[in-house]
């Protein structure tokens, strides 16, 4: 069974990765958007839909990136959540 | 020469169209026909068929969506604009006075126009936000212009500026060459070329850049705004077109910077300013979702992020022919230049935004939209006018 709470702290941990975020960084949660407060610029994002697909075999269609709200931990582990639900 | 672009999506096409003024400069002319690139060089050239191949590649790979989206539709009569352009009758009338390469001066009202939108833009959208003005040179080094990306995503539009060698040997040369000539011919420009030191300035692309240069290392706080007017210079090669685009141009800019959710804030009570004022001069202006022209390899990864996060929203006008004109942008840029300066609040790198005003554009817009008559202009321009 897919864990919704796993997907997220696979992803959290990606973008502390990518961002170098510090573990004392308080303004990082799962619901900051991250592409405002700049944890992550225009080539972190496309590296974080590559790690995105590739961990969790699924794919992003532009329709996807252009259309759906994917800017927090939380918005794109229910994402993929969904996604992995499809038959 | 004639090649295909089926494979670059219609929404692309005109960004491709732009970059050709800067592919190669054997280029003379080129059209599109269809899926068709018709371009006319003067000479052969292998590397100009490298080179148009390797441009309709890279935009050719943007299969996102570039779609615009309209975040405000004028409300305003949408009657057409003037049936013939009158950039020509203001040039007739000693109103634009174009001096060469894109840059022109302004006489008469076009002038007073040009001081009333600047006066507008201070009082509409830079007061209400509390901005402070500032003053800023003319030239940005290219050590601190390299710390903004600007290099490796718009070269082609850079102006580099030097100076002679200081070499009395060099100087005298050139200098006595002059001397007697009443003219630039080639014999002086290449003896100033060989005499000329590294380039280490270049003319200003944009307004806000000396803002975070100039703040390099500091702190800002949570929010302050501030706001400034410079002559702004980017390389339009073949691309030139009146008033429309210009090499040489003026811009206000109202500057933001501090916490995201403040940034935003500013953003979007500036971008409320601007449509109400662009409504209340009779404007037939649409506030759309807009990207750079990024002309690297960069273009596919910078612009469909630009686009997909809105970082940048301009105030469109319609032409008589072609696309709508922007006169006015507003960008949100995150962290990137409080990062790349050091600008922080408390400790976290500071985010920053602007919205800029494209001062001839916007008078060019106001004769399109109301004619050449000014005493038959609606009455809140005519007031400006007469206030500022």
């Amino acid at each position: 069974m897919v864990d919704r709470e796993a997907i997220a702290d696979r992803i959290e941990a990606q973008v502390r990765m990518m961002g170098e975020i510090a573990p004392t960084d308080t303004e990082f949660t799962r619901d900051v958007h991250m592409f405002d407060y700049g944890y992550l610029d225009s080539f972190g994002a496309a590296e974080l839909v590559a790690f995105v697909e590739n961990t969790f075999s699924i794919g992003l269609s532009d329709d996807d990136l252009a259309h759906r709200a994917l800017n927090t931990v939380n918005e794109i582990a229910a994402f993929v959540f969904e996604r992995a639900r499809r038959p | 020469m004639r090649f295909d672009i089926a494979m670059v999506p219609n929404q692309v096409v005109g960004h491709l169209l732009y970059a050709l003024h800067f592919c190669d400069e054997s280029i003379v002319s080129f059209r599109q026909l269809g899926t068709v690139l018709e371009v006319e060089a003067s000479g052969a050239s292998g590397e100009l068929e490298r080179r148009v191949q390797t441009l309709i590649a890279r935009f050719a790979q943007s299969d996102l969506d570039f779609q615009v989206h309209v975040l405000s539709s004028s409300t305003v009569e949408q009657r057409s604009t003037a049936v013939v352009d009158p950039y020509r009758s203001l040039v007739e009338q000693g109103l634009v006075v174009e001096i060469g390469g894109g840059r022109c001066v302004l006489r008469g009202w076009m002038a007073r126009l040009v001081e009333a939108i600047d006066a507008e833009a201070r009082c509409r959208v830079a007061r209400p936000a509390g901005a402070e003005p500032e003053a800023y040179p003319n030239a940005i080094t290219c050590e601190v212009l390299a710390r903004t990306n600007h290099i490796s995503s718009f070269p082609e539009h850079l102006h580099f500026v030097s100076h002679l060698h200081s070499n009395l040997d060099l100087i005298d040369k050139v200098g006595g060459m002059a001397r007697g000539k009443s003219n630039w011919d080639a014999e002086l420009a290449q003896n100033v070329k060989a005499a000329t030191a590294s380039p280490h300035l270049v003319l200003n692309p944009s307004v806000c850049y000396h803002c975070y240069a100039s703040r390099a290392g500091t702190m800002v706080g949570e929010s302050i705004v501030v706001t400034a007017r410079s002559r702004c210079h980017r390389y339009e090669g073949g691309a030139l077109q009146g008033l429309r685009r210009l090499s040489d141009f003026d811009m206000r800019e109202v500057i933001f910077l501090g916490h995201p959710d403040r940034v935003r804030e500013h953003r979007t009570h500036a971008e409320e300013a601007l449509v109400t004022w662009a409504t209340e001069w009779d404007l037939a202006a649409d506030l759309v979702t807009a990207n750079d022209p990024f002309f690297t390899d960069e273009f596919e990864v910078k612009a469909a992020f630009q686009r997909r996060q809105e970082l940048k929203h301009e105030l469109v006008v319609p032409m008589p022919e072609g696309a709508p004109m922007a006169i006015s942008s507003s960008n949100y840029h995150s962290t990137t230049f409080g990062k790349a300066f050091g600008i922080t609040r408390s400790d976290r790198p500071a985010c920053t935004g602007c919205i800029g005003f494209g001062l001839e554009r916007w008078a060019y817009a106001i004769v399109l939209r109301h004619g050449l008559d000014v005493e038959r202009w609606p009455e809140t321009i005519r007031a400006a006018l007469a206030r500022h």
